[in-house]
C-alpha cells in the first residue's frame, strides 16, 4: 500500500512538473517539538514522551489533488496525512475521494523516526501495522465553523470499515487561531480486533485472550497556532479520546481514555 | 606643488569631517521600533501588535509622533520619549515624528506573515 501511496505521490509530483506553476500550491512544514502521552496503551507512552519529535509534511494542491497535513483540526491524526482527490468542490464545502491512516502501528519492535523502538510490555505481540483508509470525505465551512463525514475501508493491515464526524470551530484572537474540535469515530469489529483483540497465540498469565467487537471513540481537542516570524509557527495542542467498552476491556487497555499533549515548532516553506 | 597637495588633504578631511557630522546628526535624530515588524498568520488579516517606540533628537523642540494621518502623542521641549503603541493593522505603517521644522525622524513598522494569499482560487485555508 505505502508503494501505491509513493507512485499516486510520484504521479502527483511527475503531473506538477508539468503543470503551470500557478496551478499549483505547495507549503512544506518541518515540525519539531515534544509531546506527553497517556495512550490507551500504556506501554505505548514512551513512543511519544521524553522524546524530541520531528515531523515533515506539505499541504500541496494541483487541480482536484490534494495532499493535507491538517492535524489542527484533529490532534490525534499527528503524523498523518490525508492524500485525496476533490470530486465535487464550492467556496464552502466538497466532496473528496481520501486515503489517509488513522490507526498507528502497536507491537513490541516500532519503527520511529529514530530507528527501532523494543516496548518490552508488549513483547510476544505480533505487530499490528498502521492502516490505510480509502474512503469518501464532505466536508462544509460556514464562518468559523468546520464540519466533516468521512468513511473508509482499510486496504492495508484489518480490511475493516470506519465512519467519524467532525466539528471544529476557529476563534482568531489577535494573532493566535484557537481550533476548538470534537469528534465521534465508529469502527467495524475488524478494526478494533485487529489492534485491541489478543490471539490465542498471543496470551500470557496477565493477558488473556480477547476478541473485541464495533467499537466507537469520542475526541475532544485543543489547538493555538501562532506566528512567531514569516517562517516559524509556535503550535500548541491537546487531545482526548474516549473509548467505548470493546476498547477498554482489552487487556492490552491500561486506560478507559486516551490524552495527548503536543508542542512543535513548524518551520514553514 | 607640496602646498597644493596638503590643501587637497586639508579639504578632503574637512569633506570627511562635515560627512560625519551630517551623518551624527541625522542618526541622532532616530526613532526606534520593538518589535518592528507584526506577523500575521495568513496575508490581509489584521496584526497585532505592542510595539515600544523611542526616539531621540539632537535638540529640545515640540514634536508629535503620528501613525499614517493619525497623532499620537506629543512632546513638549524633548529630546528623546518613549511610547508603547498598540498597533493593529494589515499593511506597513509608517511612524514620522514631525516637529515646527517638518518631519525630524522616520519609521515604519512592517506587516509580514506566513501564508500568502493564494495565487489561485484557494478553496480551503490552510491555518
Amino acid at each position: 500500500m505505502r508503494q501505491l501511496c509513493s507512485l499516486v505521490l510520484s504521479l502527483l509530483i511527475s503531473a506538477s512538473c508539468f503543470a503551470k506553476t500557478d496551478e499549483i500550491e505547495f507549503t512544506g512544514y518541518f515540525a519539531v517539538g515534544g509531546g506527553y502521552q497517556h495512550a490507551l496503551i500504556g506501554a505505548l507512552d514512551q513512543s511519544v514522551n521524553h522524546r524530541l519529535l520531528l515531523n515533515l509534511s506539505a499541504d500541496v494542491s494541483y487541480r482536484n489533488f490534494f495532499i493535507e497535513s491538517d492535524e489542527r483540526r484533529n490532534v490525534l491524526r499527528y503524523g498523518s496525512g490525508i492524500i485525496g482527490y476533490h470530486l465535487w468542490q464550492q467556496q464552502d464545502s466538497s466532496i473528496a475521494l481520501i486515503g489517509t491512516g488513522y490507526h498507528q502501528a502497536i507491537g513490541p519492535d516500532l519503527e520511529t523516526a529514530f530507528g527501532k523502538q523494543h516496548i518490552a510490555e508488549l513483547d510476544g505481540l505480533a505487530l499490528r501495522d498502521s492502516d490505510f483508509l480509502l474512503g469518501i470525505r464532505f466536508q462544509h465551512f460556514w464562518d468559523q465553523h468546520y464540519w466533516a463525514a468521512e468513511i473508509g475501508q482499510d486496504i492495508e493491515s484489518h480490511y475493516g470499515q470506519q465512519l467519524r464526524f467532525l466539528y471544529s470551530y476557529r476563534q482568531p484572537i489577535r494573532n493566535w487561531d484557537i481550533y476548538y474540535n470534537a469528534g465521534v469515530s465508529f469502527s467495524t469489529a475488524k478494526l478494533v480486533d485487529y489492534y485491541y483483540g489478543v490471539r490465542p497465540v498471543e496470551t500470557m498469565v496477565n493477558r488473556p485472550a480477547y476478541r473485541a467487537g464495533a467499537g466507537q471513540q469520542i475526541h475532544f481537542g485543543l489547538s493555538a497556532l501562532y506566528p512567531l516570524s514569516p517562517d516559524w509557527l509556535l503550535e500548541l495542542s491537546m487531545a482526548s479520546n474516549f473509548f467505548s467498552h470493546a476498547y477498554t476491556n482489552s487487556p492490552l487497555s491500561s486506560r478507559d481514555a486516551e490524552f495527548l499533549s503536543l508542542v512543535k515548532f513548524r518551520y514553514v516553506f | 606643488m607640496f602646498f597644493k597637495q596638503l590643501l587637497l588633504l586639508c579639504l578632503v578631511c574637512l569633506c570627511t569631517d562635515r560627512a560625519y557630522a551630517a551623518e551624527k546628526s541625522s542618526q541622532s535624530d532616530t526613532i526606534k521600533l520593538t518589535p518592528d515588524t507584526c506577523v500575521a498568520l495568513q496575508q490581509g488579516r489584521l496584526c497585532y501588535a505592542t510595539i515600544r517606540i523611542k526616539w531621540q533628537t539632537n535638540t529640545a523642540q515640540d514634536l508629535c509622533l503620528h501613525a499614517g494621518q493619525e497623532q499620537l502623542h506629543c512632546w513638549q521641549a524633548s529630546r528623546e520619549g518613549q511610547l508603547d503603541y498598540e498597533f493593529v493593522g494589515q499593511e506597513n505603517v509608517s511612524l514620522q515624528l514631525i516637529g515646527g521644522n517638518g518631519v525630524v525622524a522616520e519609521a515604519v513598522i512592517k506587516v509580514n506573515w506566513v501564508q500568502k494569499n493564494s495565487k489561485v482560487k484557494r478553496h480551503w485555508r490552510l491555518f
